[in-house]
């Protein structure tokens, strides 16, 4: 235990989310190692996504633990009736965020504060840093997207790819030891598509831990140390892009098969 | 028509105008006053309403529910003759005024911010929560400035109404501007002239009020492009929220 322990970022141990009756994720377990590219990919509804948000608990898991950074957490108590006795865990999970970049399908971007302001927001308010320093900080992440000169445009005035190139800079801002993609390219235009699988590419040779959601097979297949099928809310096959070549399970096969020539 | 209106004497309502004036002073001052009340109730109620705690949420909801159930002017009577008599307090007529119009809007803009909470996308919250931002800040910096905008537009309607609503408070002896001309009404006996006058003033105001809340409005929705730019006017009321963009990278 103490190997996976020191070696893995992230652990998920027997997660499972459900909304009401419908469980959206069987009991899964699953590991990241530091620096580790995991790509994720599945039909629609199959629980990719939920898996995502269980990991930094946007969408809290019903059960199981997470071990992040060697870190143990379990799913939140819900105080229907004191919500203040919640403070101190949801304290602790604001934290794990903080240390987890996560970019959106439909972007997320704040439209009331300049590019600039929604990446120095959060450098401002979870590293502390100062004003001057957070602005320096975002320009820096700006700069690194391509987006310095739109520093002081707002959203509204940006082209999906660009919304989405400010959401990476946000993430990236906070200096993540986890970033998560949730179908960053699904919502663009075909031709802005290779511009965001390029930032990611880049990321991933620089070393960061990566897992990513992507309907993109040639990223997945170029980019990712290890990718993962996912069919109706559990891990159907997992193995290295070159054991993806000739999938064992024979719905990975179908699912290819659409998708290749779909 | 020329017999019938050249009896009209428009000249005590000149005459009187410093106590009109004074009476118009009453109103604003009542009238914003309670605005600036009922907002920081309707939030409390709001704030209630969509709380975690389920007691909490109850309690917003019957709240709100009673205080819409209620008839300004009942409400005014009940706390200004009826609770001196029962109760042996009595308000003053101004603070009974504000306390009534602000508990009453209040709810009203419960329910409108409610809906401007319901109408921020979901992930909003999602993002800022990815970014690791405290519920504070979520609150206060990326959910409250958008319900702002989205809102802004309804909580100037009751805006409009509480400055007309404020007319009601002459039932229970505000000096605000339809008491007095009720009063010079009677005592000119010329209702015509002093009633015309009080109903152009309130028009004259909504109208003023409604063009400088469409400049808060614009103010609000900058970050839109679709959205005519603000331009600089030193005017008192027209420049409400008037300020060149954002300031250009150092």
């Amino acid at each position: 235990m103490s190997a996976t322990t020191t070696s893995s970022l992230l652990e998920l141990q027997q997660v499972t989310k459900q909304f009401g009756t419908t469980t959206v994720l069987q009991p899964t377990d699953l590991q990241v190692r530091r620096g580790e590219v995991v790509c994720v990919i599945g039909p629609s509804g199959s629980g990719k996504s939920t898996l995502l948000r269980c990991v930094n608990f946007i969408a809290p898991p019903s059960t199981g633990t997470i071990v992040f950074d060697g870190a143990e957490y379990k799913p939140p108590t819900d105080h229907r009736w004191v919500p203040a006795l919640g403070m101190s865990e949801e304290k602790r999970l604001t934290r794990l965020r903080s240390e987890i970049g996560m970019v959106f399908q439909q972007f997320n971007v704040f439209p009331h504060l300049t590019v600039r302001e929604n990446v120095a927001l959060g450098c401002r308010k979870t590293c502390g840093l100062s004003r001057a320093q957070a602005n320096e900080r975002a320009l820096a992440e700006l700069t690194r997207v391509g987006m310095a000169e739109k520093a002081d445009a707002y959203p509204e005035r940006l082209s999906g790819g660009q919304k989405q190139r400010v959401a990476i800079a946000r993430a990236l801002a906070l200096d993540p030891k986890l970033m998560l993609f949730d179908e960053a390219t699904s919502a663009l235009d075909p031709e802005l598509v290779n511009g965001i699988l390029a930032i990611m590419r880049e990321l991933a040779e620089g070393g960061m831990t990566m897992m990513v959601v992507t309907h993109e097979m040639r990223f997945a297949m170029e980019v990712a140390d290890r990718v993962i099928f996912m069919d109706r809310g559990a891990i159907v096959e997992e193995g290295t892009p070159e054991q993806f070549k000739a999938p064992q399970h024979e719905r990975t096969q179908t699912f290819l098969r659409s998708i290749n020539h779909g | 028509m020329t017999t019938l209106f050249a009896a009209l004497d428009f000249g005590p309502v000149w005459e009187m105008r410093s106590e009109l004036l004074k009476g118009i002073g009453n109103m604003a001052l009542i009238a914003v006053v309670s605005f600036a009340l009922a907002i920081v109730g309707g939030l409390l109620l709001a704030g209630m309403r969509q709380s975690r705690s389920r007691p909490i949420a109850w309690g917003g909801f019957l709240l709100i529910q009673f205080l819409r159930g209620i008839a300004l002017y009942v409400l005014l009577l009940w706390m200004f003759f009826g609770l001196a008599s029962a109760g042996g307090f009595q308000f003053q007529p101004i603070p009974a005024g504000i306390l009534a119009l602000s508990l009453l809007n209040s709810a009203y803009l419960a329910e409108i911010f409610r809906a401007g909470y319901e109408a921020v996308p979901t992930g909003q919250k999602e993002a800022a929560m990815a970014c690791g931002l405290p519920r504070r800040t979520w609150f206060f910096r990326i959910h409250l400035p958008q319900v702002t905008q989205i809102t802004l537009p309804a909580m100037g309607n009751v805006f409009v109404d509480i400055i007309k609503d404020t007319s009601i408070l002459s039932a229970i002896g505000v000096t605000e501007l339809l008491r007095e001309s009720q009063r010079w009404a009677q005592f000119y006996q010329l209702p015509f002239e002093f009633y015309t006058a009080a109903a152009l003033i309130y028009l004259a105001i909504v109208t003023l009020v409604t063009f400088g809340w469409r400049r808060l409005e614009r103010r609000a929705g900058r970050h839109l492009q679709t959205q005519a730019t603000v331009r600089r006017s030193r005017s008192l009321l027209f420049g409400i929220g008037a300020r060149s963009e954002t300031a250009p990278a150092p």
